[in-house]
């Protein structure tokens, strides 16, 4: 391939399960808008703050970015807080059951004015492009490593097809809250809630020579990755186990880093291989629970 | 085709809807006039600020025991399926990875009376099954993997969550991987139901939707002077798509074309489009550059339409900027004037409603428009639909958080002609 798509960019956060979420996740520098920051939710401060530091790395600035910017962002399974919940829950109970009349009449005004803002899927991609100012074409998906994957294949097609010159593919999870918790203890091949990390991760995508031509150091290769599907119904018993591998120069497996990372678990990876700085062939395979196996491969340059 | 282009058709349709569960009787409700809003039924909304909704008639639609919103996806899939009859009707189609599942899907659905359930003392978990799966939360790509099994659909599937733009995007996704070549047919749309006390309850805090509680087929009033907010509808459209040569090949009758496909991000405000309705001129002119169209083919707008103060404006605004001229002399209607606002499935729902309309040389009215608003000035077919010859239609979503989409939709009679 004569100017192959590269990674200019890559930057996760993971914030550790120790410490409180919001005083290591902080977005405030990066808003465009500083009195917006009450709109973000916890997924929308992982999708900014990985975003800033990415562009930061691709030297890239909003200037560089606009209507030739595009964006792919796969967000993880809904992850009501419980103080957004609890007080309502509170008010909304009669003999112990859910009622709708204390709900309608107190329980409403319990609700937090800026809950749409703040559960909506789409709303990292939003915070994204307002903050760095992207206008191009967008993508916004959900909730598995599948859906990442999707993403990145779908960044590919606007660089060939020539809808835009760069893109961010990004991919956020907010999991350390107790319905994302519940839901991935629930399900075949579960997942214990103390594996369970909060990541972001973004990735800048762009050609070989408009990074070069703007002096700015490609770190990896992107080849187009695959994914296929064996379609099941998920609450059906037989679930594949799930498995993520990353292998170095068809030589030998790599171990990963700890606990469990969502939808963003191939980008967090990627980062510590680019990180490494270790030239040569990295390649990734990974089976879902809902049936999807992936497959891709990243020269790292530098 | 062109080299790693084949045109796309649509070769059955479905959906789920306020003015019923089939295409047909949709489509005669629309060209009527008729309004699918009335007082919410489905739970107490006597103490909401708004309490009036577009409800899909539940007895019409087969819900499978399955929550609302994916049983809404399932039927209009099952729908599509039936009339474009797919399913072994030729070889090859039915080959491993070639058929894509792509729908626009809503939030997971959060159920408060589980939460509060779960937390009683003795409480224990279901063992497995469905009900475990769908406790508290429902997954909202679980309409996905049902439909992907049962039609043996094994392209990775898409799950589109760019909210009132999703069933458009979605479209629009399966569409370039059936051109491209990536899929050899597609089941694509959207679904959505935010009829639930929490839904319900996000919207009231934002002061989003209409209070004409006494009036309700009256209070989805897009581009009038007195509008005051958006009905929230619910429902499904599914389109089943293939290559135009397989849908020749196979006999089938083909429904209309799908000429191309564009979005583009607003980036301007969190709570309101931008006012001059630039994203949404963006989404409209990369659709039409992807078709290899201009402005002057439109012959009509499927306009997003929400009867909220600010949409109906910056809407208006992009249309007058991209028809120039032309632009009060194309019809421009909005299908939530009569359905409510189906968030996610409205996209989906709405593309149908154009292709029907096409096909009946028809186009359906916007009701309630009874004073114009000064800031909406193009010709919105009021009150009474009208004989319009349609070629080349554009129908446009765009969504909260400034996602902008718009598909461009031929008449079935191009695809007859130029094939």
């Amino acid at each position: 391939m004569t100017d192959p798509i590269v990674v200019t960019g890559i930057a996760s956060v993971l914030p550790s399960p120790e410490q409180p979420f919001a005083s290591q996740v902080d977005p405030t520098p990066f808003l465009t808008v500083r009195k917006s920051r009450k709109y973000l939710s916890p997924q929308d401060d992982l999708a900014v703050v990985a975003a800033a530091n990415a562009l930061q790395k691709s030297s890239m600035t909003r200037g560089h970015l606009g209507l030739r910017a595009g964006l792919a962002v796969c967000v993880g399974y809904l992850s009501f807080d419980r103080k957004d919940t609890d007080p309502v829950l509170a008010v909304s109970v009669e003999d112990e059951r859910f009622s709708m009349r204390r709900f309608s009449s107190e329980g409403m005004r319990k609700t937090h004015p800026l809950l749409t803002f703040r559960c909506l899927p789409n709303m990292p991609a939003f915070h994204v492009s307002v903050n760095f100012d992207l206008r191009g074409p967008y993508f916004c998906t959900y909730p598995s490593a599948a859906q990442t994957y999707t993403a990145i294949q779908r960044a590919i097609d606007w660089i060939d097809d020539d809808e835009a010159d760069v893109v961010l593919v990004g991919a956020v999870a907010h999991q350390r809250n107790f319905l994302v918790e519940h839901h991935l203890a629930r399900i075949e091949h579960p997942i214990a809630p103390s594996d369970l990390r909060d990541a972001g991760a973004v990735i800048v995508l762009e050609r070989r020579s408009r990074a070069e031509a703007r002096g700015a150091a490609p770190l990896a290769i992107v080849e187009r990755p695959s994914v296929r599907y064996q379609p099941r119904v998920p609450y059906a018993p037989g679930a594949p186990a799930p498995y993520e591998r990353w292998r170095f120069d068809k030589l030998h497996d790599e171990p990963l880093a700890a606990g469990d990372f969502g939808c963003a678990a191939p980008l967090v990876q990627l980062e510590r291989w680019i990180e490494r700085r270790q030239r040569g062939l990295w390649e990734h395979d990974a089976q879902t629970r809902d049936g999807a196996a992936l497959e891709s491969a990243w020269e790292v340059l530098a | 085709m062109t080299a790693g282009r084949h045109r796309v058709v649509v070769t059955g349709m479905g959906v789920v809807t306020p003015l019923g569960c089939d295409v047909a009787r949709f489509g005669a409700a629309l060209r009527e006039g008729r309004s699918g809003v009335g007082p919410v039924t489905r739970f107490d909304a006597s103490g909401f600020s708004t309490r009036i909704a577009a409800e899909v008639p539940l007895g019409e639609c087969a819900l499978e025991g399955l929550e609302i919103k994916t049983a809404f996806a399932v039927a209009a899939a099952k729908s599509a399926m039936t009339q474009g009859q797919l399913c072994g009707s030729l070889p090859g189609l039915d080959e491993p990875g070639r058929a894509l599942v792509s729908l626009g899907v809503g939030l997971e659905l959060f159920s408060m009376d589980d939460l509060v359930a779960s937390r009683r003392e003795g409480f224990t978990m279901p063992a497995g099954g469905l009900e475990r799966y769908t406790l508290m939360q429902t997954p909202a790509d679980l309409p996905l993997h049902l439909i992907a099994e049962r039609y043996g659909c094994r392209e990775a599937y898409e799950v589109h969550v760019s909210a009132c733009a999703a069933g458009t995007d979605a479209i629009g996704a399966a569409f370039r991987a059936v051109r491209r070549g990536a899929a050899r047919w597609a089941l694509c749309g959207g679904t959505d139901s935010m009829i639930n006390p929490l839904g319900f309850a996000g919207f009231c805090t934002l002061d989003a939707m209409s209070r004409r509680n006494d009036e309700p087929a009256r209070a989805s009033r897009p581009f009038d002077r007195t509008r005051d907010g958006f009905v929230l509808g619910e429902g499904a459209g599914v389109l089943l798509i293939e290559r135009l040569e397989d849908a020749q090949a196979r006999g089938a009758t083909v429904l209309a074309e799908i000429l191309g496909y564009g979005n583009a991000l607003d980036a301007h405000a969190i709570t309101e489009p931008h006012p001059q309705g630039a994203g949404a001129l963006s989404a409209m002119q990369r659709a039409l550059r992807d078709a290899r169209l201009d402005a002057s083919a439109i012959d009509a707008v499927n306009a997003h339409g929400t009867s909220t103060p600010k949409n109906d404006p910056a809407e208006t605004a992009a249309l007058r900027a991209l028809l120039g001229d032309r632009a009060r002399s194309v019809p421009v209607v909005s299908t939530k004037s009569m359905i409510g606002h189906l968030i996610s499935a409205a996209g989906a729902v709405e593309a149908v409603a154009a292709i029907d309309c096409m096909n009946a040389g028809v186009i359906h009215p916007t009701i309630n428009l009874v004073e114009p608003d000064p800031a909406c000035d193009l010709d919105y077919v009021p009150g009474v639909a009208r004989e319009v010859a349609q070629r080349v239609v554009l129908s446009c979503s765009y969504g909260f958080g400034g996602m902008n989409a718009a598909l461009v939709l031929g008449h079935r009679s191009r695809a007859e002609r130029r094939s």
